[in-house]
């Protein structure tokens, strides 16, 4: 398949080694060709996003607690940033309370996942988003 | 505010001014009655004096006449020749008499008499004439005078002696008498205002006699007389002769009368004006006190202008009002200092609170987030360890790796109840809430348990609408109905769901035959995370009831349990009307 063919560079900012792992597992049993490229802080994201060097992603999956700079503002940043706002960004977080996900939506956001407490829904929420943001969108353009 | 009449300060005012007046009015008209009625007493006299000096004179005037034309027939020559020419006697002096007898229109008859006073001539032969008497006042050539009775009444006669040309000598008399009746009865036209008479003494004195103008002068009925004596020109009388008049007592009490209902109308009218005037005066006096009460009673601070007290002029009650004007001024700056005070406080109390909300949204935020991240990677990492050890743990291990995964879904479930019981009364709006609705979408959500547990439902009709959240209301309810679902025993499950007015209060029953909860955890039940079963008896965590007394107190209601005879339980709550 065409999609299987190339590859996507994905960008997580998380701070949890656990939860970072836990995508990571999702991701290598998943049926895309993905490159991770992990940081966990909304400074060293945004240093990446804007690096000439470094690859720009396919799709951005941020968690919202983050130490320092907190992922509603670096969701903020990345979606007032001409150059970046067109890069998609999926809020991958914990909360579930509604002002995180209506502020979220409202900074930009181009989707809202909870993470799910199972090992077996984390994983199947992580290719749900691969498929949607690699293959159907991809089909699109 | 209405003041009754009696004790208005108005009327005690007037009641006060009206008796001093009437006081004054008695002692005033009093004191002038006195004086006039003297007075008048006294004018009354004069004018009876005034009469009877007049009659007097009128009666002297016609006696000293006919003295007079008498005193000139005894000089007549024809008189003193007929005392000597006794043919002459019957020829002229005969007629001359009769024709003196009607001297001045009065009845006098006349005789000539010797000087031993024995009759020569008469007018009259009926005349009886005292001769000693007579002969006594030829004898001095004095006039006499003396007071004669016959059936008409006394009568005046006078012996005027004459003289004979020759002897120059008295040689006779001419005596004469005049009845004084008929001198009353000329005199007594033209009446005064009195009655009168012509008292006249006799001889004796004793002896009066009493000869009316006209009515019988009575001193009993007459009790005011004035009496003036009728004085001779020409003769001195040996009696008494005056002139009474009289005038009844009612002539006088005519007057008074009069004079008396004057001073009682001057006084009436004198009591009548102070008690209008003082009643004016006090009216005005209550009329800006009454205007001070209602404006203080009716005064409000938001509205109304403290010039309300101000009362024109500078008397007592000007400065009362002025003296509430400043007391208002006062308070109201005290009010206002203080409602500035308070305000301060009560916005302080709001941000404290508003502070503690908002750290209490933190402490929910942080622990649906932070708490919930650690227990995810747990228990996805212990199922990541299961699955790349499937197959080679012992049974024991298996049974260690479920404990670790139930620990961690029940930790997860107490982090979800605290979450709920932190968000009570939060993002709710208060509206009027139809409980028989609320009990009925409380008693679908709970379908599946009630079918399961084939209980008997009943709810009391008609159920109240309240004020609260729907939302909130049916939690309420479905917390309290399933737990009577939850903790049933052995015997058919019946649930009864009523209402009773407490008044100021609704009180709710929410009442099972199940399981019951001992007295001596009656009030441990409602706090958080309290449970009186083992888990694997009855599940859940204990945050239920919790939940229901922080829904119940915030509306000012509160929550109790009362064990049922059938030894299940009867949860009761409140709801503020």
């Amino acid at each position: 398949m065409q999609a299987q063919e190339r590859a996507y560079d994905l960008l997580l900012v998380e701070d949890d080694l656990g939860d970072a792992g836990l995508v990571k597992i999702a991701l290598r049993r998943g049926q895309f060709d993905v490159r991770l490229h992990h940081v966990k802080d909304g400074d060293d994201a945004l240093a990446f996003l804007r690096d000439r060097e470094s690859p720009r992603p396919h799709l951005v999956l941020l968690d919202l607690n983050l130490p320092g700079r907190s992922g509603h503002e670096v969701l903020e940043e990345i979606k007032s940033d001409a150059e970046l706002k067109t890069i998609p960004v999926v809020v991958l977080s914990t909360s579930e309370a509604q002002r995180d996900v209506v502020k979220a939506y409202f900074l930009g956001a181009n989707s809202f996942v909870s993470k799910p407490m199972d090992v077996e829904d984390f994983t199947n929420a992580i290719h749900v988003i691969e498929t949607y943001w690699f293959r159907t969108i991809q089909l699109m353009d | 505010m209405s003041v009754p009449f009696r004790s208005r300060l108005s009327t005690r005012v007037a009641f006060a001014a009206s008796a001093v007046a009437l006081f004054f009015v008695l002692l005033t008209g009093g004191g002038a009655w006195l004086v006039t009625r003297t007075l008048i007493a006294q004018q009354v006299n004069g004018l009876l004096q005034t009469e009877a000096i007049l009659r007097a004179e009128r009666v002297s005037d016609l006696l000293d006449g006919v003295i007079a034309n008498f005193h000139a027939l005894a000089a007549n020559t024809v008189v003193a020749n007929a005392l000597v020419d006794s043919v002459g006697r019957e020829t002229y002096l005969q007629p001359l008499l009769a024709d003196v007898s009607q001297v001045n229109n009065l009845p006098a008859e006349a005789v000539v008499t010797d000087f031993q006073g024995r009759v020569l001539v008469a007018s009259n032969p009926a005349v009886q004439v005292p001769a000693e008497w007579v002969a006594e006042a030829v004898a001095e050539g004095m006039v006499r005078a003396r007071l004669e009775t016959d059936a008409s009444g006394p009568l005046l006669m006078v012996a005027e002696p004459v003289i004979y040309a020759n002897t120059r000598s008295p040689e006779g008399a001419l005596v004469w008498r005049l009845p004084l009746r008929q001198v009353v009865a000329r005199s007594s036209s033209g009446r005064g205002a009195g009655i009168g008479e012509l008292r006249v003494g006799g001889n004796d004195a004793q002896e009066h006699y009493h000869l009316p103008f006209g009515d019988i002068l009575d001193e009993d009925r007459h009790p005011l007389v004035a009496e003036a004596p009728v004085m001779l020109t020409r003769l001195s009388l040996p009696f008494s002769m005056s002139v009474r008049v009289g005038v009844e007592q009612a002539f006088l009490d005519a007057s008074l009368d009069r004079l008396r209902s004057f001073l009682l109308f001057i006084g009436a009218v004198a009591t009548l004006l102070v008690v209008i005037v003082s009643l004016l005066v006090g009216r005005r006096l209550t009329r800006k006190l009454s205007r001070l009460t209602s404006a203080a009673s009716s005064f409000s601070f938001a509205a109304s202008d403290r010039r309300v007290f101000e009362t024109k002029g500078d008397d007592e009650i000007a400065q009362l009002g002025g003296a509430f004007a400043s007391m208002v001024e006062r308070l109201d700056r005290a009010y206002h200092d203080l409602e500035g005070r308070s305000h301060t406080m009560l916005s302080n109390v709001v941000r404290d609170l508003q502070r503690s909300n908002e750290e209490l949204e933190q402490f929910a935020y942080v622990a649906s987030h932070d708490l919930r991240q650690p227990l995810r990677t747990v228990r996805s990492y212990i199922t990541l360890v299961e699955q790349s050890l499937l197959g080679k743990l012992d049974p024991e291990s298996t049974e260690f790796m479920d404990f670790i995964r139930s620990g961690v879904t029940r930790m997860d479930a107490l982090i979800t109840d605290l979450l709920a019981y932190s968000r009570v009364g939060r993002a709710t709006q208060d509206a009027p809430v139809d409980i028989a609705e609320a009990v009925q979408m409380a008693l679908r959500d709970l379908g599946a348990q009630i079918e399961e547990s084939a209980a008997i439902i009943s709810v009391a009709s008609p159920l109240p609408v309240v004020q609260g959240d729907a939302g909130e209301t049916t939690r309420l309810f479905q917390n309290l109905i399933g737990n009577a679902l939850k903790y049933r025993g052995s015997s058919p499950l019946q649930i009864v769901i009523s209402c009773q007015d407490r008044g100021l209060d609704w009180e709710f029953m929410v009442q099972d035959n199940g399981i019951g909860i001992p007295p001596e955890h009656a009030e441990r039940i409602f706090g958080i995370f309290q449970r009186l079963h083992a888990r694997d008896e009855y599940e859940g965590t204990g945050i239920g009831l919790a939940i229901c007394r922080k829904m119940v107190e915030r509306h000012g209601g509160h929550i109790w349990v009362e064990p049922t005879p059938g030894g299940g339980a009867a949860f009761h709550f409140t709801r503020p009307k």
